[in-house]
């Protein structure tokens, strides 16, 4: 973590940083784990293409870039009820739990200045919804485009290598 | 923190200080792991708090930077001396593991596995138990629809 002032003791330059994940304090013992946090990301498929937002606020991480819509998992909130809120937050649209189908989960970097972030991105199927899609939020626009579209270089999410492939597995149905 | 002006809380889970620096606490992206020999299930007592002398499956949180699957693989050589051969997603949810931390757990059902089941770390004793029996006031905390999704995985793999 990028901070200078224990969040138990409040001394300054006490804290050590044994490991990515861990932040100690040599003043008070305190520990802090940065673990990777919950996330969502929402796979709208349609006509066999994908739906991707490309990011339109400046100062966030990966300005510019296109990713799937989806977000942080607020403080108690299911990977589900995550989902629906930023389906409707970022697109528009309303999205039934039921018509979420779990399709993998994906570690993914969002390691920028204060979001010092790890994701673990829980990623659901969506192909019916309610309203029509519309950019929103941080969302600057929004695009239709082929599967392999995840692997292009103007993609921010790195790691989502094999979602085409469980896309088309649950589509056909041949997982559950 | 960055600075030293103590943290408001804006909402249930962003926190900002007078100088503008935040803190989110999202929930902590966790993998467990549910050990499959048939129709029975591992569970693990736990030697530490939160839910200390609770049975639970085994797991832990992920790493800053780690993928899932590796936490999966870790975790299960740290506490139990194996390393998992088959395994799937099963189910994700969220659980309140402490007052202030809430946990994303990502549920992955095991079916194989190299080496022998030793138990190393943060239990203290271990069962197979058959999920017939299983009931959610056994677990230190809530695995909101679980254990239905457990019984019909039984029914549609046997035979």
């Amino acid at each position: 973590m990028n901070w200078n002032y224990c969040p138990q003791c409040g001394k300054q330059d006490t804290l050590e940083q044994p490991n990515a994940t861990l932040t100690t304090c040599t003043a008070c013992g305190y520990a802090f784990y940065n673990n990777a946090k919950g996330a969502t990301a929402l796979a709208f498929v349609k006509d066999g293409q994908i739906l991707v937002s490309k990011r339109g606020r400046k100062t966030d991480a990966n300005y510019g870039l296109y990713e799937l819509p989806g977000g942080f998992i607020d403080f108690r909130e299911t990977a589900q009820a995550c989902a629906v809120r930023e389906a409707k937050e970022e697109l528009g649209v309303s999205v039934r739990p039921e018509d979420l189908r779990l399709l993998d989960v994906y570690h993914n970097d969002y390691n920028v200045a204060q979001f010092n972030t790890f994701t673990i991105d829980v990623a659901f199927l969506i192909t019916q919804w309610d309203g029509e899609i519309q950019a929103d939020d941080d969302v600057a626009s929004v695009s239709w485009k082929p599967f392999e579209f995840i692997y292009d270089s103007q993609f921010c999410q790195k790691y989502y290598g094999g979602l085409d492939q469980r896309i088309r597995e649950r589509i056909a149905g041949t997982v559950q | 923190m960055e600075c030293a002006a103590p943290l408001q809380q804006q909402d249930q889970t962003s926190y900002t200080c007078s100088n503008e620096h935040r803190f989110y606490n999202n929930p902590k992206a966790n993998v467990t792991a549910i050990l499959r020999k048939g129709d029975q299930v591992l569970m693990v007592r736990r030697s530490n708090e939160p839910g200390k002398g609770k049975y639970d499956f085994p797991g832990g949180f992920i790493n800053f930077g780690e993928a899932p699957e590796a936490a999966l693989v870790r975790e299960m050589q740290e506490e139990l001396s194996i390393t998992p051969k088959a395994y799937e997603l099963l189910s994700v949810h969220t659980v309140e593991y402490l007052p202030e931390v809430s946990a994303c757990v990502i549920i992955y059902q095991c079916t194989d596995w190299d080496g022998d089941i030793v138990m190393l770390e943060e239990g203290d004793s271990l069962r197979w138990q058959p999920i017939s029996e299983l009931s959610d006031d056994m677990f230190p905390w809530v695995y909101e629809g679980l254990l239905p999704k457990l019984s019909i995985t039984t029914e549609t793999s046997s035979p």
